[in-house]
């Protein structure tokens, strides 16, 4: 049976929100890098020569924001040929939602794309502009959510655990019960403190500890309305009910995949292993290793290590078999 | 993940704090939504903010 791997197609790096948990900082949005409509056509040409037929292609398109790339329809045509030609099996895209807010914008890319990740960052609109630090983004958001799924894409809403708004996690979960029912998958991450994520940590860095009880309180909410749900966090942090929720580690997704980029074109993604997590021995050593994701690099640079040794220990202490 | 499907489940035996109950966990098994979802849509996938 084939596996999936990840193409991460990063087309450009400007955006129209200015998050301030953006992974990237603001001067590389300011570098205006973007990929060239001859560069994505040779690039996506070389992906049978150096992919493998034990895996299925799932193409990411971000950014910056993807869809304000001058040629975004073009790319999401080329990458669609891809697919029909057998190279690809998905194309997925990650956006802020803005620019999908337009209806007939939106209808026009849903029909190259399967699968869409939007991030919401509160429900309260003022909580969630204050994010994004632009005004009218929430409602553009709902709207773009609505949009995408009246014309038929998966939607995959992406919740951060993040300090202003951790603790209202449970509320989105409801608000988002109330709102979609379960057609929608969310999956609740950890927040990398990349980027001006990093330089704002100040204001967005929350332990995982505290956070705990909101994310799981937010599971319980999203589960009991049979809403589909993963986390990605360290396991010794969630109680155990909650682990089968829990993607297969990151390392394991990252070496079969690719990404293709304004500055590193196309190339194996493994890279991204050394920017987004804290290798440790902790974890080498635990018996979860392999499905855990790990805290994030940044988040163990700010911390230190020993919430983690004192998680790991506590759940060592349960373990019976 | 390329052993993966070839490899025998590996199980722990935990029990809950929070419903006091024995939990029985595959640790090479995948995650519940990647039926439906086929791995999008989470940070190990996305590296996107
Ligand atoms: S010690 Fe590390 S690998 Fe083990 S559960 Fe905790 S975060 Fe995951």
């Amino acid at each position: 049976m084939k596996k999936f791997r990840k193409i991460y197609i990063n087309i450009n790096s400007i955006c129209n929100c200015k998050c301030v948990n953006c992974i990237l900082s603001e001067d590389s949005r300011k570098m205006h890098d973007e990929l060239s409509i001859d560069e994505i056509n040779n690039l996506v040409d070389s992906i049978p020569q150096i992919t493998d037929n034990q895996h299925y292609n799932i193409a990411e398109v971000s950014g910056g924001e993807p869809t304000l790339h001058k040629h975004f329809i073009e790319i999401v045509k080329i990458l669609q040929s891809a697919k029909t030609k057998g190279h690809l099996h998905k194309i997925a895209l990650l956006t802020n939602g803005l620019t999908a807010s337009n209806k007939a914008f939106c209808s026009d890319i849903s029909q190259y794309i399967d699968d869409v990740v939007i991030t919401l960052y509160d429900t309260n609109p003022i909580n969630h502009d204050w994010f994004t630090n632009v005004s009218g983004s929430f409602v553009d958001k709902i709207a773009a959510i609505d949009n995408f799924l009246e014309c038929g894409v998966n939607v995959h809403i992406k919740l951060l655990v993040i300090r202003p708004s951790y603790q209202r996690l449970p509320e989105i979960a409801e608000f988002i019960n109330q709102k979609w029912g379960n057609k929608v998958h969310v999956a609740i991450n950890g927040t990398h403190y990349t980027g001006d994520a990093h330089r704002n940590n100040d204001v967005l860095f929350i332990k995982n500890q505290n956070a705990k009880p909101y994310i799981e309180k937010a599971l319980d909410i999203l589960i009991m309305n049979k809403t589909i749900v993963s986390v990605f966090f360290p396991l010794c942090i969630l109680d155990p009910i909650y682990w089968q929720y829990s993607p297969r580690g990151f390392k394991d997704v990252i070496d079969a995949s690719l990404s293709i980029s304004p500055k590193y074109k196309i190339g194996k993604a493994d890279r991204l292993l050394d920017e987004f997590i804290h290798r440790n021995d902790v974890c080498e050593s635990c018996l979860l290793v392999e499905r855990c994701n790990w805290p994030w690099k940044r988040y163990c640079e700010i911390l230190d290590e020993q919430e983690i040794i004192e998680a790991k220990n506590n759940m060592y202490k349960n373990i019976i078999n | 993940m390329d052993n993966y499907e070839t490899n025998s489940e590996r199980k722990v035996q935990i029990i809950s704090g929070k419903t006091n109950q024995t939990v029985e966990f595959i640790i090479n098994d995948e995650c519940l939504a990647k039926e439906n979802y086929e791995c999008i849509g989470c940070s190990n996938s996305d590296y996107g903010s």
